[in-house]
This record gives structure tokens, C-alpha cells and sequence, in this order.
């Protein structure tokens, strides 16, 4: 038993002088240790037609060279820790992890090369024309896929302009012209410790944890004031969606259609209510579009709903993937379920099976140290606080039939609609079977 | 029953491992972790793609969705999907060309639930009117398949590489297959295949084993046993290089295959693990993905029955797609030359990283339900995460040789591009092989 175990305490938190915060889960029963550091340096920031793409560009390129180490020495170092890296970027935020075994000193060094990585990069000129290389046939092959294709037009088209809705990977135009001095200046205005989140979980030790962490970062823009997470935030207005179709003809077998609306902001006391009704219209196999595009009518292989949300806004998005003959039928069985999901609600069975599904699928993945670090990441990063699970349980629990009721009656789906699709039929057969009053813009 | 210790990593081994038989042959192999509330459950068929005769094309996966569609012990489809989502389940089948299983994970308290509903899953009613509704599910997905360039590429050069041998199958069969099947023709299959001796069911997280056995003998225990087998047979890849031009695309790909180990014994395929990880994370990834050549690059070991294949694939454009191949084909070539020659330290890191996967790996129900199931297949034995770890660390370099001599990347090679190129402009990326141009794999009857 380690000193932390016999503590009895498994949830920690911590804030730096210098505004970077902390935040650990200690489970007794893993050896392994999963370690995040999230960083508010999205796409979001970036100037649309001028910039979008630098800040996944970054991603890249803190792993090419530091002012000690080569992008060979990074990679190796961490490797021969056995330390798993993995890096993301999206509209809000980038995200460095780790996964490795939690014995001797791995989690400090691993700690020391990912410090070196944020704080020291050189961005040479060498490895960033290639890894820009990367990025522009990365865009080009992702055209190729249809279905990351509608969902790139439809975030485009949902967010309307608005900073949240830009694509990470950047456009071609952009990411061809972007420049080593352009990701220095973003880097030096968004990577900053009073903008940074770090969150463990697995086993390790906490206090040995705060010490390395403060001896690594401690020193970084200490007495600065720089912006802090909390108010670049402000900076983002919420986005204003308009009804919006877009139809791209396109040689393929199937018709790849995506639909979103708007829905409540991660933040919002009906999260789990939305998550509990986008559950029960398309999570899974007994999901009411499932049943009725699958199962009744033989429309699909793929079909399904989900719900993602930012902290301005949240979103209900769907898909389907049909052959031609069978896409107008399959686009209106779905707005019908639609219509009749916010006419009639949903049944007392339904609720209840919806709530059991997302309760045990929250305990289930709570046995991962990984799944656990990112759930404190993300409720630390949007509220401040950790949520145990069996707090998350009882807010599931506590969505009602008035609840969801409210829920509806404040996400009008119809009012913005954005409809895309890629495939062989036109629009207007598309969506011959869907009134047209309905997706006016 | 076996209990592990602690090995030199320092990775205490908890787990206990149960294997129990049935009179009728049924398998069961259990793994208790006594750190988690969860468990997860699988029912492992040993057959596939590669099983079916040549008038059952698509078969084994289009019975796979028929197992959700109704029971011999009358739980309907609706039933099915309603009552794993009430038990709050995650689950899911899969079949691949040469196995087939069902599996869920759910918290233990409703380990009765999940397993009623698994094990009637396995004798189907096999209704006709679920089977014409599902086979334009079917259909779906052959359409969907063939919408996605990097499944359809690796398709067609299966296909092509296994051209002699079972396992070219496409597993979801073709339109036509898929159209004209008869139910019939799956009811014998079914009845070929699933029965009781060439089923596993694994099982691994919390659960009480007296009680999994006893179970299992209560409701499966009927079931009845055949004869089964699979032919085993050797591969005779021709090497070539197939041209498969789609001109609505913007990026180019490119696959190639070789003979590798099979799965016969456990130390080639650990041994093929490593330098998989060497070719993949330590070559190809530098001087192929990080000279600005592919956006992806990857190379890996697939150990099947009687035979395996080492793979390399990458997600390139045309400009650079000549480069991107000779460089790959290149690194292939240099890593058996002694300049090339594996160092301690790509060792030392390949080792590292296969083992914390497997420390990550060894925390997951799920993880060790399908690890357990597999391996019982494969070997008729467990083997603990310890004893696979020991395996890997005595490893060495010169067993990476060894197996290179028996298996080099530069053997027989069939490789395949897809995209907007024509024959004429890529051709050149290797002199060495036969070129010819090919419609992709289930596109040609359109």
C-alpha cells in the first residue's frame, strides 16, 4: 500500500501561483496512470481565412524539437519509458496525454519531456514544411471519406461563421501559407500556465506529483496576469445558426445525409436530459431510428443520433448512410421521428431503459484510468469542480417526463436546421418527402 | 485454476483463470478480476468468411445480424435490443474471415440477464421475413463498404493476394451473393457450424464461476455437438502490382501484403509483433510519414490459421505516390540489411510499448474477455499477462532475424494502389512487378 492509499483520499485538486491548475483521481485498483494536460488553444482562436489551422499545425510541431531535444529524442524518450503520447486539437481546446505503467519514476519523466515539449519549442523550419505537407494531404484525403465530408459542411454550415465552427485541420489555402512565425505568436498568446488544465488518474502519488509539477511549471510566466482561460471564453460569442441545406452531387454508391440542430450548452442542468433523449431517438440498437430506419424498413446499415456540446452551445446530430433509390424515403422516415419525438415525448419505458443504459455505460468506463482522467478534464474544464459518479448517476436518475418536456419546448429543432448531404441524387428529389415549409431558411 | 504473482515489472498479476468443458464439447474459459464490478461475456464461433463454400458467399456475416433477429426460444428481435439496453449492455458481433463472435459487458448484478440473452442468440430462429428485411441491411453495407477508399482498397487486395486460398473472401459477400441468398442455405450453414464443439464462451471480470458453469450446463448443455474443421491451406500470392483507378478522388493510396507467420506458434507471432512495431513506429513513421511523404503510414502483422501476411499501407497523393512507395519498399529492404540492422534500443522501446498496451489492456473486462477467447481458439490454452510478458522480454534480435529469413518483407509481393492515378503514371514505383489495371472488388458485376 503507498501513501497515498493509506491517505483514504482519492480526489485531489490544486491551483499554481502562476494560474495552472490540477487535478487527480487516485484508483487502488489499476497500475497504470493516464496524464492529460488540456490547454485553450483551439481552432477557435484562430483567424478564419488568415490562420485556421495553426493551432493543430502546433499540435505537431512542439513534438519536433525543443530547445534540448530533437523530435527523435522526444519520441524516444518517451518511448522508452513505455509512455504512450497521444495529442488532439478542436475548436475549444488542445489536448496532450500519456498513458503509461505507474512504477519507479515514469510519470516524472514523462512529466519533465511533456513540460519541455509546451514550454520550449523551436518550431524548425525543416520539420514544419513537412509536417504542413502532412496537414494539406490529411484535408485532401478526408474529402475523400463522404461521411467526415458532411459532417465537415454541416459543423460549417450549423456554426454559420462563428469561431467554434471552424474545421482544426484548417483549409487548404490557409495551412499552404502558414508560417513558423505565425505558430510562435499564437503559441506565446494561447500556451500559458494560467490557461492550462493537467488531470491524472490511475495510480500515482499526489504529492510527489504537485511537487514535480510545480518545480516544472512553477516558474513558467509566474506574476505575468496574463488572460486566463476563463476569459479568452468570454471572447467567443454563441453561435447563431440559420436553416441551411447542402446538397453535394457526387459519384458514390450510397447517400451520406447529415441533419443538426441546436441544442442546450454542456453547462446547462438539462445536459443529461439531452443526453437521456438523443439516447432514446438514435444512441443505439433499440433507438427509435434505429427501429424504424433499420430494423422496420431494411433503409440503412448505419443510422444514428448524438448529442455533443461546447460551452456555448450544444448540438443533436444525426446521420444516415442509403443507397440512392432508398434516400428520400430514409430522409423523411427520420424528420417524421423527429417531429413526433417533440410532439409526443418519449415513453415511461423508454426513459427508464435510456437512463439504466447511460448509467451503466458512466460506471463501465469509469474502470479506465484513461476514461476517468478525461471526464475530470473535461468537468473540471467546464465547471470548476469533479463530479464523482455517483453524482453523475443521480443527475441521471433525476430526469423526468417534465423535464424532458422543458427540454424540448427549448430546442425547437426546426428552427435551425442544417441539412447536408453528399451523393448521387439531387436535392430535390432528397428531400421530396419532407414538407417544404418545414427546412425554410 | 492458475493464479499469477508478481513479475518483474512489478505487475501484480490478480487475476485467477477457470476453463471448464461441456459433455458436447462447448468450451469455457473464465478470468475473475477481482478489481472490477463489471463483466463482460462472449460467445466465440470458431468459423468465418474463409469457411464458406462458394455458394455461400457472405454467409457467416449475414448470419451474424440474423442472431439479433429472434431466437428458437422465442425472444424476438425487439426483445433482444430492448432487453440489453435494459440491463444497460454495451454489445456488439463481429465476424471476420476467420471467426465469428457475440459479446457484451454489462455490471455483474445483471450477469443472468446478459448471459439468457447470448446464449439463446446462438440457436437463431432464422425467420424468412427477417431475412428479406435484413438483406437490404446487407446491402447497405456492401454499398457503404464500398464508399470507404480505405476498406475498399484492402478488400480488393485480400481478395487478390489470397486469390487460391479461402481467405480471399470478402466476408460481406457480394451484391449477388447477398441478393439470391437462400435461407436455407443459412440454416445449413448455421447448422454446419455452430455447433456446441466449435463454440467458446468466455467470460472475464466479476462473476462467480460455479455459477457460470452451471449455467452454462443448465441451458447449453443440450446443444448439439458435429463434426467441424476448416481446411488449412498454403497461400500462393503472385507478386504483381494492381492499379485501381478511381478518378473522383483526391488522395491516392497504396497497400501491399507479404507472407508472414501464422498463428501456429505463439512465439513468431510476438516476435512479428515487435517488428511490427520497429517497421511501423521506428522506420516508417520517420523517413516515410515525417519526410512529409504520406499523411499515413503503417505496417503490421496479421498471423491467420495456415497462414499469415505482414501488411504496409499509406495514405499519400498523387504527386508524391511514386516516392511513398519506393521509400516503403525501400525500408522494408534495408531492415534485413546489416546497416539497417535493429538496434538495442528500438528493441528495448518496441518492448515497452507492447507491454504497457498490455498492462492497460489487462484493467479492461472486455479487453480480457476477447484476449482469452481468442487465445483458447488458437492454442486450447490461457495465457496469463505475466507469462505473455516473460515471452516478449526473452525476445531478441536475432530471433527477429531468424524469423526475417523465413519471412522476409522483401518476399512475394502484392501491392495495390487506389486512386486518381492511371496505370502510366505510377507504374514506375516498381519496375519489379507485373502491373495491371482492375476494377476494385464487388464494383465489377455493377
Amino acid at each position: 500500500m503507498d501513501k497515498t492509499q493509506q491517505s483514504g483520499q482519492y480526489e485531489f485538486t490544486h491551483r499554481l501561483p502562476n494560474g495552472m491548475e490540477m487535478v487527480g483521481q487516485y484508483m487502488p485498483s489499476v497500475r497504470s496512470v493516464a496524464l492529460g494536460i488540456q490547454i485553450d488553444a483551439g481552432s477557435m482562436h484562430e483567424q478564419n481565412n488568415v490562420t485556421n489551422g495553426v493551432a493543430h499545425l502546433i499540435e505537431y510541431n512542439l513534438f519536433q524539437g525543443t530547445t534540448s531535444r530533437t523530435a527523435r529524442q522526444i519520441n524516444d524518450e518517451l518511448e522508452r519509458i513505455g509512455a504512450q503520447h497521444g495529442s488532439g486539437v478542436n475548436a475549444e481546446w488542445a489536448r496532450y496525454t500519456a498513458s503509461l505503467v505507474g512504477r519507479g519514476d515514469n510519470l516524472n519523466r514523462t512529466l519533465d519531456i511533456l513540460a519541455d515539449v509546451l514550454m520550449n519549442p523551436t518550431f524548425p523550419e525543416q520539420e514544419w514544411e513537412q509536417q504542413r505537407a502532412i496537414v494539406q494531404q490529411e484535408i485532401r484525403n478526408r474529402d475523400d471519406e463522404p461521411m467526415q465530408r458532411v459532417f465537415d459542411v454541416l459543423r460549417e454550415d450549423f456554426f454559420n461563421g462563428n469561431p467554434l465552427g471552424y474545421n482544426p485541420l484548417g483549409k487548404l489555402e490557409t495551412v499552404m501559407n502558414l508560417t513558423p512565425d505565425q505558430a510562435r505568436q499564437f503559441w506565446s498568446e494561447y500556451y500559458h500556465p494560467n490557461n492550462m488544465l493537467l488531470s491524472v488518474a490511475g495510480s500515482f502519488d499526489w504529492d510527489d506529483l504537485v511537487k514535480r509539477v510545480e518545480s516544472l511549471f512553477g516558474g513558467w510566466h509566474t506574476g505575468e496576469n496574463l488572460p486566463s482561460r476563463y476569459e479568452l471564453q468570454k471572447e467567443i460569442p454563441p453561435p447563431n445558426p440559420q436553416t441551411k441545406i447542402s446538397v453535394e452531387q457526387y459519384e458514390s454508391q450510397q447517400e451520406h445525409i447529415g441533419m443538426a440542430y441546436q441544442s442546450v450548452p454542456i453547462t446547462s442542468p438539462y445536459y443529461y436530459v439531452a443526453s437521456v433523449v438523443t439516447e432514446i431517438f438514435g444512441g443505439g440498437m433499440s433507438s427509435r431510428l434505429f427501429s424504424e430506419v433499420r430494423e422496420k424498413r431494411g433503409l440503412v446499415y448505419s443510422v444514428g443520433a448524438s448529442y455533443g456540446a461546447t460551452r456555448p452551445v450544444g448540438l443533436v446530430s444525426i446521420y444516415a448512410g442509403t443507397t440512392s433509390e432508398k434516400s428520400p424515403e430514409t430522409v423523411q422516415v427520420i424528420i417524421d421521428q423527429l417531429q413526433k419525438l417533440y410532439d409526443k415525448g418519449v415513453t415511461d419505458e423508454e426513459l427508464n431503459d435510456a437512463k439504466t443504459q447511460i448509467k451503466a455505460r458512466v460506471v463501465m468506463r469509469g474502470e479506465s484510468s484513461g476514461a476517468r482522467m478525461g471526464a475530470n478534464m473535461s468537468s473540471w474544464w467546464y465547471e470548476n469542480r469533479l463530479r464523482p459518479i455517483h453524482e453523475i448517476k443521480e443527475q441521471i436518475d433525476a430526469v423526468t417526463h417534465e423535464s424532458i418536456k422543458e427540454y424540448l419546448a427549448t430546442t425547437p429543432p426546426f428552427n435551425a436546421f442544417v441539412l447536408s448531404a453528399r451523393g448521387p441524387r439531387p436535392q430535390p428529389e432528397l428531400l421530396a418527402g419532407v414538407p417544404t415549409e418545414l427546412l425554410k431558411a | 485454476m492458475m493464479q499469477g504473482q508478481t513479475n518483474r515489472h512489478g505487475i501484480e498479476q490478480r487475476s485467477t483463470f477457470f476453463t471448464h468443458q461441456l459433455k458436447n464439447g462447448l468450451q469455457i474459459v473464465g478470468e475473475q478480476m477481482p478489481d472490477v464490478e463489471s463483466v463482460a461475456l462472449g460467445f466465440y464461433v470458431k468459423t468465418g468468411g474463409r469457411d464458406e463454400k462458394p455458394d455461400e458467399d457472405g454467409v457467416s456475416h449475414f448470419l451474424e445480424h440474423m442472431v439479433f433477429k429472434g431466437t428458437q426460444n422465442g425472444l424476438t428481435a425487439a426483445d433482444i435490443n430492448i432487453m440489453f439496453h435494459r440491463i444497460g449492455a454495451s454489445f456488439n458481433a463481429a465476424t471476420s474471415r476467420d471467426v465469428t463472435y457475440y459479446y457484451c459487458m454489462v455490471l455483474n448484478e445483471y450477469y443472468d440477464q446478459a448471459f439468457k440473452l447470448l446464449y439463446s442468440m446462438q440457436r437463431p430462429k432464422l425467420d424468412a421475413t427477417e431475412f428479406n428485411m435484413e438483406r437490404n441491411v446487407i446491402l447497405e453495407e456492401i454499398a457503404r463498404s464500398l464508399d470507404n477508399p480505405g476498406s475498399h482498397a484492402f478488400r480488393t487486395l485480400n481478395s487478390i493476394y489470397f486469390t487460391d486460398h479461402p481467405l480471399k473472401t470478402t466476408i460481406l459477400g457480394s451484391r449477388e451473393s447477398i441478393s439470391t441468398m437462400q435461407i436455407e442455405t443459412m440454416r445449413n450453414y448455421w447448422q454446419r457450424r455452430y455447433v456446441a464443439n466449435n463454440l467458446i464462451f468466455s467470460v472475464a471480470g466479476h462473476f462467480d464461476w460455479d455459477h457460470v458453469v452451471q449455467q452454462a450446463e443448465e441451458y447449453c448443455g443440450d446443444w448439439e455437438s458435429g463434426e467441424v474443421g476448416r481446411r488449412l491451406l498454403q497461400a500462393h500470392p503472385k507478386p504483381q502490382f494492381v492499379v485501381v483507378t478511381k478518378s473522383n478522388l483526391k488522395g491516392q493510396l497504396l497497400a501491399m501484403m507479404m507472407p508472414g507467420p501464422s498463428n501456429q506458434n505463439e512465439r513468431d507471432v510476438q516476435v512479428a509483433g515487435l517488428l511490427s512495431i520497429i517497421v511501423d513506429d521506428d522506420r516508417l513513421f520517420w523517413n516515410v510519414r515525417e519526410k512529409g511523404l504520406a499523411e499515413g503510414v503503417s505496417f503490421g502483422s496479421s498471423p491467420l490459421d495456415d497462414t499469415g501476411v505482414f501488411s504496409a499501407y499509406a495514405s499519400t497523393t498523387p504527386a508524391k505516390a511514386v516516392e511513398t512507395f519506393q521509400a516503403i519498399r525501400r525500408e522494408l529492404e534495408h531492415i534485413q540489411e546489416p546497416t539497417g540492422r535493429i538496434t538495442d534500443d528500438e528493441m528495448e522501446r518496441a518492448k515497452n510499448k507492447l507491454i504497457t498496451g498490455m498492462v492497460f489492456g489487462g484493467e479492461s473486462s472486455m479487453n480480457r474477455m476477447f484476449s482469452n477467447g481468442r487465445t483458447w481458439m488458437i492454442r486450447n490454452r490461457l495465457i496469463p499477462l505475466d507469462e505473455r510478458m516473460a515471452l516478449i522480454e526473452s525476445i531478441t534480435i536475432d530471433d527477429i532475424y531468424d524469423l526475417l529469413q523465413r519471412y522476409p518483407l522483401t518476399g512475394p509481393t502484392v501491392a495495390l494502389t487506389y486512386g486518381p492515378m492511371v496505370q502510366d503514371e505510377i507504374a514506375a514505383a516498381a519496375p519489379d512487378l507485373p502491373v495491371r489495371t482492375e476494377p476494385a472488388i464487388l464494383e465489377a458485376e455493377q
